[in-house]
């Protein structure tokens, strides 16, 4: 859910480097020597020869070595071509003392995580705009919504002010209560924090579950959020099932600290991509012959990156399998409000209101850098029906929490329900209009769309388009969106998709006036495909 | 499996360290706080430590500038920007301006580099992060005591990382010792812990004191020598309100190449610019793998786009910062002088210090007795009856008891005459009057005392003019023992640690005895032994553990304090006073005492000799030595 404009950093170079290029012929001109001079006995020039040569081929090598890239050559480079590695001496010289493993694996240049976050950072260094950089790459990797920017930042200008230093108001909210320490799940008036994010997010839900403030655990993002709540639930080495394609980002967010594991439970396009019972079932007994411990299901719902909802069965089943496994759930709504389709979004928590189920186990993930487009608050929110897990995940918090006076700004923008209605009709309405055009504009390629009523993204099958069907195939296609037809799109394989030549586009960070040019970059790789066949 | 079994250990173990009196104490008050007016007899916090002394400068720069809250550039706004700005590398006016900031509390002398700087949701995120960086699961950081209570939820909950306590004690007023870092790393390892590195706050909380550049150069030389890390939170850098003025690390480790890659600095906004709701920390470190791997976990604290912009804003006025530095430290430093006169009108003294937004209290001779239990039962009554929540000591893991930390800045002038008041009333009544300082009531009490010998062995007496009688905690396991004698204006201290041989008992007894002195310098001398003597006890016990042989002999000649008065083998006699102790309490008390350190209490075989002896302690370590101490009655001496 983050990323970072590794730009300005200095990257190592892409490209083969020149020496192991050259190697080869030196090779075989010291082989061949060896056996030659050797057979006539001359085991002191046998070993003396090819060794001297070898030495002035490094030294030729070493004095015609290329430059470092610049950046845009680096950029260019292709990034489905194995990146040269740092050896361990480099990284940290022997004078210094070993991080932690954790961190080392981090430290590492970013070159070897997945194409999900080396397309964004393409994108990040060479972003496209209408004029001022027309070349550039369009982002369609990035879930954010710009649609409706427009009625946050008129609603700002005229009440920020207010807001923040609150100077009309008798109590005299003033820096004092903005400054000061706050409890770290909450704010200034926890409760009145936790009463505005319940109220909007029962707005979200259109009225059909009410949410309990107390309940609430505000985080710095859904990051955070899910990243404490892993650290609530299992410990090192359990194991989370995910039915996938899953959001990218997890296998960093859930991982990297809390070292929780994730198997994939992976959904079918003969499905629409919708998780069933019995891949879980499977996909459970599979983890549990492996050794692993299951500690519950994760999903998204609206699903990130298909964009399908789970259906109210579907969630009844799935609360009865957690329930039999003695297993918890967590189900990520972070798109609960950006829906598009005619279908009604159902939360789990509609479902628990209605069942006389153990809602112990069942932990949601909200936040508003979706449904409010405000990535860059950090604001996410843990609700859970688990009272321990309330408590660690409150006491947690600590290390995530959100600025004052950005708590102080949002009570007050939430608790303008008129305005909170009004901004998700319209943003809905944009979204479906937007969605409409893009589909309809994909499908003038022959690109057909998943079914998906809600995300800021269409899942596009591109399968016919890659050259061999596998994940190469898909890496390549990828590969030349990106550098070809300059478009950052999320390959399936790095949501853990089974089925290659499926992407992620998202379609809210463009305007209605960029859809044709996406359109006519993408029909250049899709038609050099077809030129080839 | 039950609901509990389902959740992590993390989050179902209780070792978030939240329950510690620090936090008990921050509940109480919650029930019931202070109001001038509406509850005037409610609790006044003196346990926070925050800084509202400058909220009207920082009120009036905003008030002047309406854009930065507005989000606005010149009057049109740049909230589209800052709506989608989520990157972890942080704004950029931001990161300038806070290293700006640093440098500037620094006085200009060092160089903080924003590439070099990670942005987190506080320090708390700092430490945590730099914790995740540095350690495995299982390893240690060292810490000198007593330290923020916060530390043991922060550093180890979620990393799995241990501290292991630097035990710094008051005879020093508390200074990091080459001697003490050794003792701690050596106890890291008795226990299989990895050493990763060292985690100093300068300015201290709780003491509030600098470190000098011979502290930082002992703790330099050791990290180098140990190649270990360095964290150096520096959050109170800018209260440094009086002299010797505030060293930062990044200041004295830059002529040090070989070791500026292992020094990692923690800074915040929440101390040095009052703002701790606003979540801002950074860290600072020359080491690339840190930074880029501390980037990347930022990520689960970022700070809002919206408070990077309105901070930027702030901190780039020049004008602003220098006259908020240069005022804030002059408001801290008149608050501290009330605070410290105030306490010493009621017979109170106080660490000296010249930072931070507290001080380090002494009411050692407030407590009924000299333990913890005594520590708490005092802390109680200061919370409930006299309504101050201060942070006690112990939940600094101090290593002595008596001592308190009381907030100053968190309040106003009046309130914190009021706590005064309180707290004069309270010494007044007599409450908790333990042991005395002051000499005018000692002799009126000492006819009252029952008069106690601690003995080993024959008697040889040596009359020390004794008052207050505590166990050692600075070695737990060397089974100290130290008489601290207050007389008018010298401190004497008399360290015993009791050895045996496993032939004859007691006969490997080392005694220092310095006679009450007039003089200061001899006074200041005397200070200066003591911790090397409690270090180097220490020292000596875990030497023979390791090698577990007699080397008692041995042992004598690698200690290098100033010869003991009573040489080995001699046998002596020291007359100490347990006021207020009946005799078999007296000694169930000291009992309990020594029980409390474990190590011992296992295989303790406790008896009471009826005779002429008052009681003896008998104990069989594991490695088949005994120590005995035995208290006697002063009317069984003849």
């Amino acid at each position: 859910m983050t990323r970072g404009s590794d730009g300005e950093k200095r990257s190592r170079p892409h490209q083969p480097h020149p020496p192991s290029r050259s190697n080869g012929p030196a090779m075989r001109i010291v082989v061949p020597l060896q056996g030659v001079v050797q057979g006539r006995g001359g085991l002191v020039l046998g070993s003396l020869l090819p060794c001297a040569l070898f030495y002035f081929l490094q030294l030729y090598l070493k004095r015609h070595r290329s430059p470092k890239n610049d950046p845009s050559a680096s950029a260019s480079a292709s990034a489905s071509i194995i990146p040269r590695t740092l050896s361990r001496g480099q990284l940290s010289p022997r004078a210094q003392p070993p991080l932690s493993a954790r961190a080392a694996a981090l430290a590492r240049p970013d070159d070897d995580d997945s194409l999900y976050y080396a397309g964004l950072r393409r994108c990040a260094a060479d972003p496209y705009h209408p004029t001022r950089n027309p070349d550039g790459v369009i982002q369609l990797g990035l879930a954010e919504n710009q649609l409706s920017l427009d009625l946050v930042q008129e609603w700002l200008v005229k009440n920020a002010k207010e807001a923040l230093l609150g100077e009309d108001k008798e109590e005299g909210l003033n820096i004092r209560g903005l400054a000061t320490y706050q409890p770290f799940d909450g704010s200034i008036d926890l409760k009145m924090v936790t009463n505005a994010v319940a109220g909007f997010m029962g707005q979200v839900m259109r009225g059909s579950v009410s949410f309990n403030p107390s309940q609430i655990v505000l985080t710095s993002g859904a990051t955070p959020a899910i990243e404490i709540l892993s650290f609530c639930l299992a410990d090192t080495g359990n194991a989370f099932l995910v039915p996938s394609p899953y959001y990218p980002g997890w296998d960093r967010d859930i991982k990297w600290r809390s070292r929780v594991e994730l198997v994939p439970v992976p959904c079918r396009s003969t499905d629409n991509f919708s998780f069933s019972i019995a891949a879980l079932e499977r996909a459970y007994t599979q983890a549990k012959k492996r050794g692993l411990k299951v500690r519950a299901v994760l999903i998204s719902n609206p699903s990130n990156p298909v964009g399908n909802l789970v259906n109210k069965e579907t969630l009844y089943g799935l609360l009865e399998f957690v329930t039999e496994k003695n297993i918890h759930l967590i189900s990520d709504e972070i798109f609960a409000g950006s829906t598009h389709g005619k279908t009604k979004f159902v939360s789990v928590a509609e479902v628990l209101d209605a069942e006389a189920l153990d809602k112990s186990r069942v932990h949601i993930i909200y936040g508003l850098s979706k449904d409010l487009s405000l990535p860059g608050f950090r604001v996410g929110v843990i609700y859970s029906y688990n009272e321990n897990v309330l408590n660690a995940a409150s006491k947690l918090a600590r290390f995530s929490s959100v600025s004052a006076p950005t708590q102080r700004l949002l009570v007050s923008m939430l608790s303008d329900s008129m305005f909170i209605s009004e901004y998700l009709e319209t943003n809905r309405e944009r979204l479906q209009r937007m969605y409409r055009l893009f589909v309809d504009a994909l499908k003038q390629l022959g690109i057909e769309c998943a079914g998906s009523s809600g995300g800021f993204y269409c899942w596009v099958d591109m399968s016919k388009f890659i050259q061999s069907y596998s994940e190469k195939g898909e890496q390549k296609l990828w590969d030349k969106l990106l550098t070809i037809a300059k478009v950052n799109v999320t390959p399936g394989s790095s949501c853990h998709c089974i089925e290659p030549g499926w992407f992620r586009l998202c379609f809210t960070t463009s305007t209605e006036k960029d859809i044709p040019v996406v359109i006519q970059r993408i029909r250049k790789v899709t038609e050099s495909h077809r030129m080839s066949h | 499996m039950t609901r509990e079994e389902l959740l992590s250990r993390k989050a179902s173990r209780n070792c978030h360290g939240q329950d510690s009196s620090y936090f008990l104490g921050w509940q109480e008050y919650e029930k019931n706080p202070y109001h001038p007016t509406t509850n005037p007899a409610g609790i006044i916090q003196m346990g926070l430590a925050e800084n509202q002394l400058s909220f009207d400068l920082v009120e009036s720069w905003l008030e002047g500038h309406p854009d930065a809250g507005e989000l606005k550039r010149d009057g049109v706004s740049v909230f589209r920007e800052l709506a989608l700005f989520q990157d972890y590398h942080g704004l950029p006016a931001f990161k300038n301006a806070l290293a700006q900031l640093m440098e500037e509390i620094r006085g200009n002398e060092v160089r903080f580099d924003p590439a070099k700087l990670v942005l987190t949701a506080g320090a708390t995120s700092a430490n945590e992060i730099l914790m995740f960086c540095l350690a495995e699961p299982g390893e240690a950081f060292l810490v000198p005591t007593p330290y923020y209570p916060g530390f043991d939820r922060d550093l180890k909950w979620r990393t799995g990382v241990e501290i292991v306590p630097i035990r710094c004690s008051s005879s020093n007023g508390f200074k990091i010792t080459k001697m003490a870092l050794n003792a701690a790393y050596r106890r890291a390892q008795k226990h299989d812990l990895r050493v990763k590195g060292v985690l100093v706050t300068n300015p201290s909380n709780p003491l509030g004191t600098t470190m000098s550049y011979d502290e930082i150069d002992t703790l330099l030389d050791f990290v180098a020598s140990k190649d270990i890390h360095l964290i150096s939170d520096e959050i109170y850098s800018g209260t440094n309100f009086g002299s010797p003025p505030f060293i930062s690390m990044a200041q004295a480790v830059s002529g040090r190449a070989n070791i500026l890659a292992r020094v990692h600095i923690v800074v915040s906004l929440s101390k040095d610019l009052g703002l701790p709701g606003f979540r801002v920390g950074a860290i600072h470190s020359n080491n690339e793998s840190v930074v880029s791997a501390a980037t990347k976990m930022s990520s689960f604290g970022l700070i809002s786009s919206q408070t990077q912009y309105l901070l930027s804003q702030l901190l780039s006025d020049k004008a602003f910062t220098a006259n908020y530095i240069r005022e804030n430290t002059k408001r801290l430093k008149r608050r501290h002088s009330l605070l410290v006169k105030g306490l010493e009108s009621i017979g109170i003294s106080c660490l000296k210090s010249n930072s931070g937004l507290f001080c380090w209290v002494d009411m050692r001779h407030l407590l009924n007795s000299s333990t913890f239990e005594g520590e708490m039962e005092t802390w109680k009554k200061i919370v409930y009856d006299v309504g101050l929540n201060i942070s006690p000591g112990s939940s600094c893991h101090c290593d002595e008891p008596g001592w308190f930390r009381m907030c100053f800045a968190n309040m106003s002038e009046e309130t914190l005459h009021v706590a005064m008041k309180r707290l004069k009333e309270f010494v007044a009544e007599g409450n908790g009057n333990g042991g005395n300082s002051c000499g005018r009531s000692r002799s009126k009490s000492e006819t009252k005392m029952t008069k106690w010998v601690l003995q080993s062995s024959n008697a040889d007496a040596t009359n020390g003019k004794s008052e207050r009688f505590i166990i050692n905690r600075s070695c737990p396991d060397a089974l100290s023992l130290s008489i601290i004698l207050k007389s008018y204006n010298t401190l004497v201290v008399v360290t015993v640690a009791v050895y045996a041989t496993p032939s004859v008992y007691l006969t490997s007894t080392i005694c220092t005895i310095s006679e009450p002195t007039s003089s200061p310098s001899e006074s200041e001398e005397i200070k200066d032994i003591i911790p090397q003597m409690i270090v180097a006890t220490a020292e000596s016990r875990e030497r023979r553990n390791q090698f577990r042989c007699d080397r008692k002999v041995e042992e004598y000649e690698h200690m290098r304090w100033p010869m003991p008065t009573s040489s080995y083998g001699e046998r002596f006699r020291l007359k100490v006073d347990l006021k207020e102790m009946q005799q078999q309490s007296a000694l169930e008390t000291v009992a309990a005492e020594m029980e409390t350190k474990q190590i011992y209490s296992r295989s303790a075989d406790r008896k009471v000799d009826s005779g002429s002896v008052g009681l003896m302690w008998k104990w069989m370590t594991g490695s088949g030595y005994h120590r005995i101490i035995r208290l006697k009655h002063q009317s069984t001496l003849a």
